[in-house]
């Protein structure tokens, strides 16, 4: 393999992400080492007290340890975005595969479907579906994964209809190999590099939607927290209780712009490859 | 020449037509583009038949025709007395293995995240893996060392030696090389072109060969087709052809060959 002179060149963009995003996740591992305190204990007498020795980053209006509920809210924010991103690139990759490989009129109808569903702005749709249903984190999970998977499913075509009229796909057709291994052997390794860095994109999407959905009372549920729901106890005086809306609101354009770095980073990474 | 002949022929390929979509500005007018139009020819055992003709006139489309990657718009492919187009697919696939092509971009021809070893695992059988993987590469001129390495560590000559090897792990009858050695450098392309011819006579290959480079088609064809615009023009023994061609159009190609 040849190497290309920007190989040597650092990757700012990756490098920086990586900090960033390792920062806020060393900050959910080891947060409780922190604070001892519970994050659904009230101490109602000790109502949306500021920053201090006792409380580092205050209380809120029921007395609880915002820390405590930053690390915990934050916990849940992670894996709601981790756990719907993984649904959704799996449904993706697997309808992408197949409609692609299938070609024909099963592509065609699978397509308008993903047409469709891009068309519904997101976070309307799923507002509708958890304001109908009784949220759940779970149910939540499911939503924010049923309305993100379509574009991972565009992505993933679109490669494997580059893939499949090239020279290595028809030799490895031409020795009579079975379709199912041609797609997942042959065709999903050189694929999947576009879909890792949509998917590490989509992560940060999806913060931002159960944030959203949070901050509008529809997504995680209290006692529970996540940081939206953390701005959200901040919304009415946002000002005076800053230590609710600040730290809440910067985790999460933290973590959004972090993996969004990556994202990025990962791309010029990839484009760097193709080239060489 | 003329005992291959009496034989039943491998590959029987009539009226032949492919055509692709074209879709003209925009598209709400599907236009067609006739790639192959009409094209008839039958190959015997053990012979070496060649498609010789300029850039897009449809060499290639007659391959992919065969292996049934482009739709055949009219027409039918006999090999072995079966119609390839009248297969269901399952039996198609069943069928492939006697047909191997070999094309002419190397470079794209092998998966780059798999190793040369795992190539072979796909296609032999596993008690039979390691010898046989040896016996292959040493058939092509390539030592059993290069079996870990992934194809961007191999050679432009290397990475078709492995498509050969390839190609012959699963016992064809019939291969199909479009533009085999074009793109290599010359004493590479000669090596390559001594392999074909060696191996085609210890594995009693058939050749369908397509070729715009003289040299090759000199060195290896019996027969060669003239091929125009999605037509043969004429048909003939190498020998008859240079003796005795008959369109202008041939007479412009071997004057090009017997200038080499
Ligand atoms: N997938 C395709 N879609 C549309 N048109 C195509 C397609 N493949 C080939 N063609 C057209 O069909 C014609 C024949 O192409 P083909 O590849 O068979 O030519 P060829 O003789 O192999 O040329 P070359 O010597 O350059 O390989 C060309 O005009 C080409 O533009
Ligand atoms: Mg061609």
């Amino acid at each position: 393999m040849k190497i290309l002179p920007q190989k040597t060149q650092t990757n700012q963009s990756m490098t920086s992400g990586c900090i960033t995003i390792g920062l806020v996740f060393i900050f959910l591992l080891l947060g409780p080492l922190l604070t001892p305190i519970n994050h659904t204990s009230q101490n109602l007498s000790a109502s949306l007290q500021p920053p201090s020795s006792s409380h580092w980053m205050g209380t809120d209006y029921y007395g609880r340890d915002v820390l405590a509920r930053l690390v915990f809210g934050g916990r849940i924010t992670w894996i709601i975005a981790i756990a719907s991103t993984f649904m959704a690139v799996n449904i993706g990759t697997i309808i992408g595969l197949f409609s692609a490989y299938q070609g024909g009129w099963i592509d065609l109808i699978v397509m308008r479907l993903v047409d469709v569903m891009l068309a519904f702005p997101k976070l309307f749709v799923v507002l509708l579906i958890v304001g109908l249903g009784a949220s759940s984190t779970s149910l939540l999970i499911w939503v924010l994964a049923l309305f993100s998977w379509m574009e991972i499913a565009r992505i993933v075509r679109s490669e494997v209809m580059s893939q499949k009229n090239r020279t290595y796909i028809k030799s490895v057709r031409a020795l009579g190999l079975r379709t199912p291994r041609i797609v997942f052997i042959h065709i999903l390794p050189n694929v999947l590099g576009p879909v890792i860095v949509s998917s590490v994109l989509l992560i940060s999407t999806i913060i931002l939607v159960e944030s959203s959905l949070s901050f509008l009372g529809l997504g995680v549920q209290a006692p529970s927290a996540s940081w939206g729901s953390i701005l959200n106890d901040g919304r009415i005086d946002p000002l005076g209780t800053w230590w609710l809306s600040v730290p809440a609101g910067l985790l999460i354009l933290t973590t959004v712009i972090g993996f969004n770095l990556i994202g990025n980073g990962l791309h010029k990474q990839l484009d760097l490859k193709k080239i060489v | 020449m003329n005992s291959s002949r009496q034989k039943q022929p491998i590959l029987e390929v009539n009226n032949l037509h492919v055509e692709y979509p074209v879709n003209f500005r925009g598209g709400f007018r599907r236009q067609k583009k006739q790639a192959v139009n009409g094209v008839s020819f039958t190959i015997f055992p053990g012979e070496c038949f060649t498609i010789v003709g300029e850039s897009g006139c449809g060499k290639s489309s007659i391959i992919d025709a065969i292996l049934g990657f482009v739709k055949i718009k009219t027409g039918t492919v006999l090999f072995e007395k079966q119609d390839l187009t009248k297969l269901t697919p399952k039996n198609f696939r069943k069928l492939r293995p006697k047909i191997q092509p070999v094309f002419q971009d190397y470079n794209q021809a092998l998966n780059p995240h798999q190793r040369i070893e795992d190539i072979f695992r796909e296609t032999l059988p596993k008690h039979l893996l390691e010898s046989q993987t040896d016996q292959l590469l040493s058939s092509v001129g390539l030592s059993k060392e290069i079996i870990r390495c992934f194809p961007h560590q191999l050679s432009g000559g290397q990475k078709q030696r492995v498509v050969l090897a390839r190609a012959l792990s699963v016992n064809p009858a019939l291969l199909l090389l479009d533009e085999p050695v074009t793109s290599l450098d010359m004493s590479v392309f000669v090596q390559i072109v001594e392999l074909l011819i060696s191996l085609r006579k210890t594995r009693n290959l058939t050749f369908l060969l397509v070729s715009h480079n003289l040299s090759i088609v000199h060195l290896l064809a019996d027969r060669v087709a003239i091929m125009k615009n999605g037509q043969f023009l004429e048909q003939q023994p190498l020998t008859t052809l240079l003796r005795n061609p008959k369109h202008d159009y041939t007479k412009n190609f071997i004057n090009q060959i017997t200038q080499l």
